[in-house]
């Protein structure tokens, strides 16, 4: 899979060595996906990485996980669409996207040429959906593996199938049954055992576990007395739900044997080790990405840097380290 | 980039006027483009706020030092009104696109309220400073009150024929901003209109003409005044350029989270970005209610 961009990206191959300065060896595999460095970016917070090419060399990041694509293209939800939470922020934009067609036609091309691996995150409105999204995903060149989102919490008809240990089992075995490619379910944290959850998805055959999605939320302008978002709820993200998914990436890495992109609220290094040693093996920028378009480098070196200043010279030793009174 | 508060001083009760030293910024800037502003290494409040630019003036060390008016509106206004100069600041731009000028355009008219008047006094020192300089500028100012007419200073220095109206009849004539720009362009745009045969079809896009730019309206305000300047012009068949705001949290397109809704030619709803595809739109993209 690598193949093809090797060729594309000769120019490239330079800004593949970041390791060397600092001596950590940063370089992880999640899911059977080898990685340079355990940093990621969260899907729908990095549109098609193309929008973040003025900020930053795309070429440092661990993997790319890019916006969810449906089967159709989506308009989006009313606006507004967005309000500002404490040390958070509430969205419903409703998986806007181009579609799967388009997808491939325009974005996908691009991407190709980018060096990290890369993540095409998927969204169904129903199993079958999710089987044909993986099947023509995995017949495109230059994808390394796909998240199933199956726990967006802003679409109307109910695409929140990880809420159910049944659905989310169904799902990931039809994607299963499409693709020989790695496949990363991304579960809901709006449930009452997520561990349940993690079990269903890992009993259907998927290879990682990406946690958590946002949390659904609701703010309400007390002067108008109208939601402040068009969709009356959204989900949740920034650093106001960090422990709440640093509490499930630990519950989640004790129950089962796959490995976990953490996510939610990260912001600095140090939030990411965090994440690394509650156990998830790779973590996704997320919010921090709109709130300073280089955030996620930012992260990386920081996170290189406690390594440094903490005698950690893989970053391997650091993931699941939770030290236990 | 990091920046540093150069000035952060109170213009009146509500506004105050922020220039960002920013040594690396671009000195060129199209008016309405705007730039994200937050302080560094804060998550509460969590995103950049988005202001549009007032100027672009050079300090004496010859560094661009970018100006931007604001109102202490909510909690990331009042935390960066709090902030003194020397403090620093993360900006991002400039963002999004422009009002555009056609080169032929006679009549610029600039219809501006409260916090939208910056980005029109620019377009207006633009449009003075431009080669072509032989426009005429008739500019409506209006506002609920005194304190929200800013800039008087700079339409003036451009030689722009001033109509100000406030809700409370502090300043200039009492009432909206519509009462005056309404027979303004009943007696001005109707000539344009005439000429090319479009009165009394008030959907139908101004005829293709070199011509058809005589006349345009410019606006920014409060999204009241905004609906009902774009209604106006519409309805006289008037070009009418408007410059809208939206909740932002990045400002480049990549949350999708500043949509606002624009006319579809399919059966279901259709968005833009007011980040991307905007902030200024020709009114006749947007739905305005």
């Amino acid at each position: 899979m690598k193949e093809p961009r090797a060729e594309e990206g000769e120019p490239r191959a330079e800004s593949r060595e970041p390791r060397a300065a600092s001596g950590v060896d940063m370089a992880i595999e999640v899911a059977g996906i080898r990685m340079q460095n355990p940093v990621l970016t969260a899907s729908g917070t990095f549109g098609y990485a193309q929008e973040f090419e003025p900020h930053l060399d795309l070429n440092r990041l661990g993997g790319l996980v890019v916006k969810t694509i449906t089967r159709l293209p989506r308009p989006g939800n009313p606006a507004p669409r967005i309000t500002e939470t404490p040390a958070g922020m509430l969205n419903a934009i409703g998986l806007q996207n181009v579609g799967i067609d388009v997808f491939i036609r325009d974005k996908l091309p691009y991407l190709r040429t980018l060096a990290p691996p890369l993540i095409v995150n998927v969204a169904g409105e129903s199993v079958e959906d999710f089987r044909e999204l993986t099947k023509r995903i995995s017949d495109q060149e230059g994808v390394a593996g796909i998240e199933l989102n199956v726990s967006c919490p802003n679409v109307a008809c109910g695409l929140d199938f990880s809420t159910d240990p049944r659905l989310t089992y169904q799902v990931v075995k039809a994607a299963r049954e499409a693709t020989r490619l790695p496949l990363i379910p991304k579960l809901s944290p709006n449930v009452t055992d997520i561990r349940v959850i993690a079990k269903a998805a890992e009993e259907a055959g998927a290879d990682g576990i990406s946690l958590i999605n946002t949390l659904v939320g609701m703010a309400i302008d007390v002067r108008t007395r109208r939601p402040k978002i068009a969709n009356i709820t959204g989900g949740l993200s920034g650093p106001a739900i960090r422990p709440v998914a640093v509490r499930m990436v630990w519950q989640v890495a004790r129950a089962v044997k796959l490995p976990i992109i953490g996510m939610g609220g990260i912001f600095r290094g140090e939030d990411a080790a965090e994440f690394l040693i509650a156990g998830a093996t790779a973590v996704a920028v997320g919010t921090a990405n709109f709130v300073d378009p280089t955030n996620v480098l930012k992260v990386l070196s920081e996170l290189e840097q406690y390594c440094l200043a903490n005698g950690i010279s893989d970053i391997r030793h650091l993931v699941g380290s939770l030290q236990l009174p | 980039m990091r920046a540093q508060i150069a000035f952060n001083r109170s213009v009146s009760a509500p506004y105050r006027h922020l220039g960002i030293a920013a040594p690396g910024f671009t000195e060129s800037f199209g008016p309405g483009q705007f730039v994200m502003v937050r302080p560094p290494l804060v998550t509460d409040p969590l995103l950049p706020r988005a202001f549009s630019i007032y100027r672009i003036s050079l300090d004496g060390g010859g560094a661009p030092v970018v100006e931007i008016l604001y109102k202490i509106l909510g909690k990331g206004t009042q935390c960066l009104s709090r902030m003194e100069p020397g403090r620093e600041v993360e900006i991002l731009g400039p963002l999004g696109n422009s009002f555009a000028v056609a080169p032929d355009l006679k009549t610029a008219v600039l219809a501006a309220g409260g916090i939208g008047v910056p980005p029109i006094a620019a377009l207006a020192r633009r449009l003075r400073n431009a080669e072509c300089g032989m426009r005429n500028l008739e500019v409506f100012l209006g506002g609920k009150t005194v304190e929200d007419i800013l800039c008087l200073a700079d339409f003036e220095a451009v030689g722009a024929k001033i109509r100000i109206t406030t809700e409370d009849g502090s300043v200039g004539t009492r009432g909206m901003i519509t009462d005056l720009l309404g027979p303004f362009l009943d007696a001005n745009g109707s000539q344009t209109i005439e000429r090319f045969g479009i009165q009394g079809e008030p959907s139908r896009p101004v005829a293709q003409s070199p011509s058809r730019h005589s006349l345009t309206v410019f606006t920014c305000g409060p999204p009241g005044m905004l609906s009902a300047v774009a209604r106006l012009a519409e309805r006289r068949g008037v070009p009418c350029q408007a410059s809208v705001e939206a909740n932002m949290a990045c400002g480049f397109g990549a949350c999708m989270g500043c949509a606002i809704e624009a006319r579809s030619n399919g059966p279901g709803p259709a968005y833009k970005l007011v980040c991307k595809d905007g902030p200024v739109f020709d009114s006749r993209e947007l739905v305005w209610r």
